[in-house]
């Protein structure tokens, strides 16, 4: 856990933040050229906020120079973890918090979904969809998110600190990594 | 997100009004294409223009809506966004829902024979 913002954190040693963020820029308007750009977002526990936050995301990736495709992506795996949150961690009940942060750092796009709600009880097995297409009774109506994310993300990691539940979600840029292993940006 | 419903022949045609069928908007859009099913529709074309983001309960949705309609009735969908495409692909549900350029070759589509 890199940072923990949440009221009543009475652990907080007030010097637990990521050494590398200095200010926060808002949309990334004002960030370096080359440095991460960061977005950071909270919501209600409900699916109707999710849908705004989510193309926010997107948004903000592709205002940060991201592939279009990419970013619409990116916005679909932060709405099903932001629903997986509500519908599980909170039990559809509206009140608690979800945060939804971006980092977008040139060669990798990092997204975190987090809740404070119920833990999911084991990590998250994402597995593809099995079923006969002409099987008209028995095709899967759910349990497809998880799978989803699996498959559009390069890594998904599920932790649990804290009442502090976050799924985070990577998708490494291959073909951005010669340029910034090796340019000037460094 | 709202639906417009069309009536061409047999056919009816499902028209998504809004950006996202995701988990907020399922519940409306299967409560309307379960209703036309109750009146006994069973060629039914989905036009996905406007959608942009399909989430799983969006298609969960449309699932829960084709089985209900059982093995006599159809589903197609029209006008897929290449993200959406990419969903159905990921899922394997295109192998479920064919999936029509325009909402004319879909409606002749299912206004064609009876299938079997």
């Amino acid at each position: 856990m890199r940072d923990r913002c949440g009221p009543g954190g009475a652990g907080g040693a007030g010097g637990a933040r990521g050494a590398g963020g200095a200010e926060p820029h808002p949309h990334g308007q004002n960030s370096p050229p080359h440095g991460p750009r960061e977005l950071r977002l909270a919501i209600d526990s409900r699916l109707a906020a999710v849908a705004p936050a989510a193309r926010a995301v997107r948004e903000f990736l592709v205002a940060a120079g991201g592939d279009a495709l990419e970013a619409a992506q990116a916005e679909l795996c932060v709405t099903e973890a932001a629903n997986n949150a509500i519908r599980h961690a909170y039990r559809l009940q509206p009140g608690g918090t979800i945060e939804i942060a971006c980092v977008a750092d040139g060669d990798r796009v990092v997204l975190a979904v987090a809740d404070r709600g119920e833990p999911m009880r084991e990590p998250p097995r994402p597995r593809p969809p099995e079923f006969d297409p002409a099987d008209i009774e028995n095709l899967p109506e759910g349990g497809m998110g998880l799978f989803l994310i699996g498959a559009l993300m390069d890594e998904v990691r599920y932790t649990v600190a804290d009442g502090r539940n976050t799924l985070t979600m990577t998708r490494f840029a291959p073909a951005a990594l010669p340029a910034g292993r090796f340019s000037a940006a460094d | 997100m709202s639906i417009e419903t069309v009536t061409m022949g047999e056919a009816v045609v499902v028209r998504v009004v809004g950006r996202a069928l995701d988990a907020h908007a399922a519940g409306p859009f299967k409560d309307a294409v379960l209703a036309l099913v109750a009146a006994g529709r069973e060629r039914l074309v989905i036009n996905m223009k406007e959608v942009e983001l399909l989430d799983s309960t969006g298609l969960g949705a449309i699932v829960t809506c084709r089985k209900k309609l059982g093995p006599r009735g159809t589903i197609v969908l029209c006008q897929v966004d290449p993200r959406v495409l990419g969903v159905l692909k990921l899922t394997r549900l295109d192998r479920v829902f064919k999936i029509h350029p325009t909402e004319e070759a879909a409606v002749a589509a299912v206004s064609g024979g009876v299938p079997a």
